[in-house]
């Protein structure tokens, strides 16, 4: 699926194809203008507040029509098995009120999935199974996600947004990340793994490579102290 | 020397004939701040529900400041002790911020005057005082932590309960709560545990229970407990970059310690 997203300040028109899209953003305004003329869900881990008795209700309760090939997809990825519908909300650990929280979202029809700080609190397993819920999910919709965690930024983002002072400031890809005197420059925050690199070439004529894994970086560190 | 705040004995607390809470036995003293680290869905939200009454437990003695959790005690019990759960829009029973700090204090027969200092007091220390004047719904996340946090301290318990509230807060946010939660402790002289599945909520922490799996794997020092880095990571736990990045160097004989700052770590290895 191919959405082009209007960028007001910016004057121009970014091509979203099976990519994920990363807004580093804590502005709701600028996020609301860049989705404004698409369906879209918002998957906030803030947003627990369920209505219904059972899973299943609560997921209906979402959308008449739920998209159940998209949910079948999701709930594998989180390795939930279908008696997960049966069980009353009331019962559900605060990481199974997240799975239904991205459940009840995905069912619903829509152009665009927003993650919105989707892997905070969340512990490796977590987050990896999430990650797969992502990856399954931008074959059939245009994902978003929106965070100001540059590192978990830098390691997921494809095509990459960032604002500041309320405006986006650039629309690139994820070598933004790498690129730190302009992020300096322009006082953006810059990833640990990236900003080691830079300070090491730069101050200590270190040949490092930049690296979104920290264990490439080990080996490239070990190579040259 | 400490008397003994909280003291958990043989504790197990089961789901469906399947042990959340492991046969568990750990004491706090009185006065600290304390966490537990365990990952998601592993036993956290079950053991401060049990510590605070909210749930049964199948086996075990809890007892805080000498008062054992019994039917016959559960009145004298619950007043030594608060509970914020990290469902924080569910715990309002009011629909402004002062009701919601009277509303315990009330039904516990305070004056209105106790009742006016306790709330003074709580409010400073949890920096909710500009906010006592406003609907619930008008706060941010944060604010309604907060509210959530001064409600929970009026009536003075002795030990505070806390369910993983970091994890939907920003890294300013966080900053600002564990300075808070270090004022309640001393300046109300209140007992923290909080439970949290992230390493970086632990840092200067004296004593961390790690929790894995319902049964407990050690109670130590942050410090210590870091050096486990790769259990850690099999866990499931995230290890936090500079972290891991240390661990990998020392690992390497490249850097002998923990490094927090990106600067002092380039420094230390090219001199």
């Amino acid at each position: 699926m191919e959405i082009v997203f209007k960028i007001k300040n910016k004057d121009k028109k970014i091509n979203i194809d099976n990519e994920i899209l990363t807004l580093q953003s804590n502005n709701k305004s600028i996020l609301e203008n860049l989705i404004k003329d698409y369906d879209c869900s918002i998957i906030d881990n803030k947003d627990n507040y369920f209505v219904s008795k059972t899973v299943l209700e609560e997921i209906n309760s979402y959308t008449k029509y739920p998209e159940l090939s998209v949910v079948a997809k999701v709930m594998e990825a989180l390795e939930l098995k279908s008696d997960f519908f049966d069980r009353e909300v009331k019962t559900l650990s605060v990481t199974e009120k997240n799975y239904l929280n991205i459940l009840r979202n995905v069912a619903k029809i829509s152009d665009i999935i927003v993650f919105k700080d989707f892997l905070k609190g969340l512990d490796n397993k977590e987050a990896k199974k999430i990650i797969k819920v992502v990856n399954r999910l931008k074959k059939d919709f245009v994902i978003i996600i929106c965070s100001t965690d540059v590192n978990v930024l830098y390691e997921l983002g494809e095509k990459s947004l960032i604002a500041s002072d309320s405006m986006i400031k650039f629309d690139t890809t994820d070598e933004i990340y790498s690129d730190v005197p302009t992020l300096i420059k322009y006082k953006l925050e810059v990833p640990t793994l990236s900003y080691i690199t830079y300070k090491a070439k730069k101050e200590k004529n270190v040949k490092l490579f930049y690296s979104k894994d920290v264990r490439d970086i080990i080996k490239d560190i070990y190579k040259h102290v | 020397m400490k008397e003994t705040i909280l003291n958990v004995e043989n504790l197990s607390v089961s789901y469906d004939n399947h042990n959340i809470i492991d046969d568990i036995s750990f004491n706090l003293d009185e006065k600290g701040i304390y966490a537990v680290l365990c990952p998601n869905n592993c036993g956290k939200t079950t053991l401060i529900k049990a510590i605070s009454g909210i749930i049964r437990s199948n086996r075990g003695k809890i007892s805080v400041n000498n008062i054992i959790l019994s039917k016959e005690n559960l009145n004298k019990y619950i007043l030594e002790i608060s509970t914020v759960l990290e469902d924080i829009e569910e715990q309002f029973i009011t629909e402004n911020v002062k009701d919601e700090l009277m509303f315990p204090l009330i039904n516990l027969g305070y004056s209105k005057d106790k009742i006016s200092k306790a709330i003074k007091e709580v409010s400073k220390v949890v920096k909710v005082t500009s906010l006592l004047d406003k609907p619930i719904d008008d706060l941010t996340y944060f604010e309604k932590v907060k509210v959530i946090l001064a409600a929970s301290l009026v009536h003075k318990p002795k030990l505070l309960l806390i369910d993983d509230i970091f994890r939907s807060l920003d890294e300013d946010e966080k900053e600002e709560l564990h300075k808070i939660l270090k004022k309640i402790n001393e300046e109300l002289e209140v007992t923290i545990l909080y439970t949290t599945s992230d390493i970086s909520d632990i840092i200067n922490l004296d004593q961390v229970i790690l929790l894995y799996e319902g049964k407990i794997e050690c109670q130590d020092s942050y410090q210590n407990i870091i050096m486990r880095d790769n259990e850690l990571s099999k866990m499931g736990f995230k290890v936090p970059l500079m972290i891991d990045l240390s661990r990998k160097l020392q690992f390497y004989n490249l850097v002998d310690k923990i490094y927090y700052d990106e600067d002092e770590v380039i420094d230390k290895l090219w001199k």
